[in-house]
């Protein structure tokens, strides 16, 4: 049976992933036992850090930052000896769709934004690294991160496949890294 | 005579930057991280006029008001601030990741320490004689679209955290009248990893006189925000 670890931000969206995920065969991984399916849940605590012209709490930013963005990579770089088979493992985040920066006019939002952008960083430097041996990844754009729907969209899309022909790098959409929200659109990092 | 205050003034591309707009007649407040370091000393001498070099650490909202107070003193609006001051760092590898909470830190300097000193020098730089100019120093580091390191995490991500921090400051603050600049100043000879890189591409002075020429002239297309090079080359977020 495959297995899924859900780490990250506990909340609606975790809760979600885990019941279809188990609907879909899935069982939730425990240590010692191999994994398939790794899914970050990237999400901050909101803060009222909304305009430059208010006192911003950079104490709590830096907080946010160690316990979201360097976690992140802390847990993955745990978690990546544990993986069953390489050339299956597959790596998938969540992160808030306000995480764009060419899309940052778009929606509303605090300085905790600065965090997600950062963790979307860490994902494609994790890309360039691991996708060569194997590994493949997802990156699901959330609008809400509170709504349960979403989960049933983000594991839907982490659980496809995307094309891949080992002939040619340009009709394999797996070779590239993109942030997509539930309507398969791309959003611009 | 315009006035301008630059961050992590000691040495590199912050020095370079310093000498430049003294050469071009601008008042310099040098921000001073190192007081052990001779350079900024040196550059007194020959502009004791124009050059106030004030003690500034950005990762402290303490000293950041502290050097607000100073500034506030002499002048009674401030026409640019250049967030310059960074530090680099590298926490290795995914497999073995080392000195991961070094990333605090840089996050702290590069990311957080522009958001301090705008909110702290908002009031000299909000002013109706102000050029209202917010520059940043990037890096092509923090592009996410066009990113080829595997490895080191920290420092991009520090960049991408500026990138994004300067965007949602434009997004507030552009329709108040202020404007921006986000630079990449290239491959420079620097010391941003505490010690001078002798490999980069470019001696700080030369990226320094790329910027201010980006930094002091008009742009036709204010109204959006770009990350720009020394070269004048547009990079993708």
């Amino acid at each position: 049976m495959k297995t899924v670890y859900i780490s990250g931000a506990d909340g609606s969206l975790s809760k979600g992933l885990a019941e279809y995920l188990t609907q879909k065969g899935y069982q939730i991984w425990k240590p010692g036992h191999p994994l398939d399916l790794f899914i970050y849940i990237i999400k901050p605590e909101v803060s009222n850090n909304k305009s430059i012209k208010e006192p911003l709490d950079y104490v709590y930013l830096l907080k946010e930052y160690e316990n979201t963005a360097l976690e992140m990579l802390k847990t993955v770089s745990e978690t990546l000896p544990t993986f069953r088979d390489k050339e299956k493992a597959r790596l998938c985040f969540i992160n808030s769709i306000d995480s764009s920066i060419n899309r940052a006019n778009d929606f509303d939002g605090g300085y905790e934004r600065i965090i997600k952008a950062a963790c979307n960083m860490a994902i494609r430097t994790m890309f360039n690294r691991l996708r060569p041996m194997g590994y493949t990844f997802r990156v699901y754009a959330a609008y809400d991160m509170d709504d349960p729907n979403e989960a049933k969209y983000a594991a839907e899309y982490f659980l496809a496949n995307r094309s891949f022909e080992k002939e040619s790098y340009e009709h394999s959409d797996e070779n590239r890294l993109v942030m997509r929200d539930k309507f398969e659109q791309e959003i611009p990092w | 005579m315009r006035s301008v205050l630059i961050t992590g003034a000691d040495r590199g591309l912050g020095f370079g930057l310093t000498e430049v707009f003294l050469k071009a007649g601008w008042l310099v407040f040098a921000g001073q991280y190192m007081p052990e370091w001779p350079e900024l000393d040196g550059l007194k001498k020959l502009f004791p006029e124009n050059l106030h070099i004030v003690s500034l650490d950005v990762s402290q909202w303490d000293s950041v008001k502290s050097c607000y107070h100073v500034v506030s003193e002499k002048i009674t609006h401030l026409d640019m601030l250049i967030c310059n001051a960074g530090i680099s760092g590298s926490a290795g590898d995914i497999f073995s990741l080392e000195d991961l909470d070094k990333g605090v830190n840089i996050f702290n300097v590069n990311s957080l320490g522009p958001l301090r000193m705008v909110q702290a020098f908002l009031p000299l730089l909000d002013k109706q004689d102000s050029m209202k100019r917010l520059c940043f120093i990037s890096s092509e580091a923090g592009s996410i679209s066009v990113c080829h390191r595997s490895e080191g995490f920290i420092y991009p991500m520090s960049k991408t955290a500026l990138n994004m921090g300067v965007k949602l400051l434009f997004k507030e603050l552009y329709p108040k009248g202020f404007t921006f600049r986000l630079y990449h100043p290239g491959w420079v000879r620097s010391y941003m990893s505490g010690k001078k890189n002798t490999q980069g591409k470019f001696e700080p002075i030369e990226t320094a006189t790329s910027a201010f020429e980006q930094f002091t002239t008009h742009n036709p297309r204010e109204d959006v925000l770009y990350l720009v090079d020394n070269e004048y080359v547009t990079w993708p977020f």
